[in-house]
């Protein structure tokens, strides 16, 4: 069923969910099959936390849907920017409402550590590491790192300049880095 | 020039020719900037291997297509609904290992059909095993010779260090220059007008499929498949010793009741990895091969049906197939092997598992179709016999 429509753009897919009541169902299962796996990655990163990241994901897409019940005139041009932006506002608001962040005690407590690591552990340490930086760098290094944007697509997700979003990717690498260093080359062997 | 800042610039795509050639020549020039460039890139390798290692768990797809009212699409509907992310792909992992063992059963079947030999014994058999061809090789890096014009340019009283570091900087950078030029390649769909709601340039989908996109050097199933299977510590040789059970064939040990053991089976031999994943052995051992045919003796036909223990040499390719690993220390294998029997041609297709732990000793299991073909009295016969297979390999 959902198959005839993934030849669609997401502005087709997404005009579709705004204007067709009888394939907006379908129409938003080929968008979601589409775009699932960033959507959540980047949220699982942001976040850190797994049980969180599933409550952001569900409201991200939630949203998504409401915003074609809500404005079924306006043409969505770029559906992945429109997402992003839904899901990091969310991420934002779940972020700063926590308030609490790794101590790094206890990262160093798990680097460490000079036995082999397994591969769920080592990236593990990834996500605690990330959770040790405020989270406008860690969206800046998610987004840059993990997903490829570019720095004039990270400035205007965020809302800044391309020199602050450049500052911002570096200090976060050479900060996670600092962090991962003893454990850096276990990961050559996974 | 040296400065992990540039570095991370490098890496970014952002430097200049001209900024880029300075590094490269800072790079060949100073440990420390190598050993940083080491480090960022094993973090933009750490980085995509874990972004490969996210997975939306099935219950959370059902959530959101639950509270929406929607059905879930056939392509995320789970058959098992305690199905979690790691079961699903070990069930995939697991179901290719069974096609792959089918395939061979398969292929081992029709080798079989096309050497059998009519029940009277007229004629020749003509033999067409199609045995696997290593995977090709993978293309050579190729951004490597901007880095030998800059050696050429900067001869200097250091040139013979920097000569020689260069090559260690050409293959280092070679890596990462693919990491700046693959990223800078994502292009984003361009079916898509210009915006109306935003004017920021669209996410490229296929982003959400990494494998696609990232070069080879990060590209985390790349990275895992390409890694060396066995003992990184040891050196491409090793010898092995399998036993092996004959389960199928005809006739079997019993009906013939020769006084043959299955313990009187076994293969020794001495293996080279020829790559990361391949492995040619010259094999050699003892193997019950069921026989059944004709013979004129005395003015009549005698028919034979027994199961000697055969003496055979032969030369074997193995190939890991870390694609369908279902964990890290066990990973499946195929293997083909030409040889000759005491009676004659055999060939033998296999498939199984490895068991690497991180040790020179390893392990292996499988199963092997072994096909001959032999003479008697000018005609030729096959035999057929499928075997499980288990033994041990030492690395040196």
């Amino acid at each position: 069923m959902s198959a005839n429509l993934t030849s669609h753009t997401d502005t087709e897919l997404f005009g579709m969910m705004q204007r067709q009541a009888d394939r907006a169902e379908q129409a938003f299962g080929v968008l979601y099959e589409r775009h699932r796996q960033w959507v959540y990655a980047y949220i699982l990163k942001v976040t850190g936390r797994a049980d969180e990241a599933a409550d952001v994901f569900q409201e991200v897409f939630l949203r998504l849907v409401r915003a074609a019940e809500q404005n079924r005139s306006e043409e969505v041009a770029n559906l992945p920017g429109l997402l992003m932006r839904i899901t990091r506002n969310l991420c934002l608001n779940h972020v700063r409402d926590r308030k609490e962040m790794v101590e790094l005690e206890d990262l160093h407590l798990v680097t460490d550590q000079q036995s082999t690591y397994e591969r769920d552990e080592l990236l593990g340490l990834i996500s605690m590491a990330l959770d040790t930086l405020e989270v406008e760098y860690r969206e800046a290094f998610v987004m840059r790192l993990y997903h490829d944007l570019s720095y004039d697509e990270i400035a205007r997700v965020t809302g800044s300049t391309v020199p602050a979003a450049k500052n911002r990717v570096w200090r976060a690498k050479e900060r996670i880095k600092q962090l991962l260093a003893p454990v850096l080359a276990e990961f050559e062997r996974l | 020039m040296n400065d992990p800042r540039t570095i991370h610039d490098y890496l970014d795509g952002s430097l200049s020719a001209a900024e880029e050639e300075a590094l490269f020549i800072s790079l060949a020039a100073s440990d420390d900037a190598r050993v940083e460039l080491r480090s960022q890139v094993r973090l933009h390798h750490a980085v995509k291997k874990d972004l490969a290692s996210v997975v939306v768990p099935p219950s959370l797809d059902a959530a959101v297509f639950e509270r929406l009212g929607y059905a879930v699409p056939p392509a995320l509907a789970t058959p098992l609904s305690v199905a979690t992310p790691n079961h699903s792909s070990r069930r995939r992992s697991w179901l290719a290992l069974l096609l792959l063992l089918l395939g061979g059963a398969t292929g081992a079947g029709l080798m079989w059909l096309g050497l059998q030999s009519p029940h009277n014994g007229a004629g020749p058999v003509r033999a067409r095993a199609e045995l696997p061809s290593p995977a090709p090789a993978a293309p050579a890096p190729t951004s490597a010779q901007r880095i030998e014009s800059v050696s050429a340019q900067h001869e200097s009283p250091n040139a013979g260090r920097a000569a020689t570091s260069l090559t260690d900087v050409r293959d280092e950078a070679a890596q990462t220059q693919h990491l700046t030029t693959d990223v800078d390649t994502i292009s984003a769909p361009d079916d898509d007008p210009a915006p109306v709601t935003a004017s920021w340039t669209p996410i490229p989908t296929v982003m959400i499929s990494p494998v696609h996109t990232l070069p080879d050097q990060i590209r985390p199933g790349a990275s895992i498949i390409n890694e060396p299977l066995t003992v990184h510590t040891r050196g491409p040789w090793s010898v092995m010793l399998d036993g092996r059970a004959l389960f199928a064939g005809s006739p079997t040990l019993e009906e013939t009741d020769q006084g043959i053991s299955q313990r009187d089976q076994f293969t020794v031999g001495v293996g080279y990895d020829v790559s990361a994943l391949g492995r040619i052995s010259v094999l050699g051992g003892r193997q019950i091969m069921p026989q059944e045919f004709l013979r004129f003796e005395d003015g009549r036909n005698v028919y034979y049906r027994q199961a000697p223990n055969l003496w055979w040499v032969g030369v074997g390719y193995q190939r890991a197939l870390p694609e369908l690993r279902v964990a890290d220390i066990v990973v499946p294998m195929a293997t083909a092997t030409l040889g000759w029997m005491e009676t004659g041609p055999m060939a033998r297709v296999g498939a199984g598992i490895m068991i690497l732990p991180d040790a020179p000793i390893s392990l292996q299991l499988g199963i092997e179709g072994t096909m001959m073909a032999y003479p008697i009295q000018s005609v030729f016969y096959t035999s057929t016999a499928w075997s499980a297979t288990y033994g041990v390999r030492v690395r040196f």
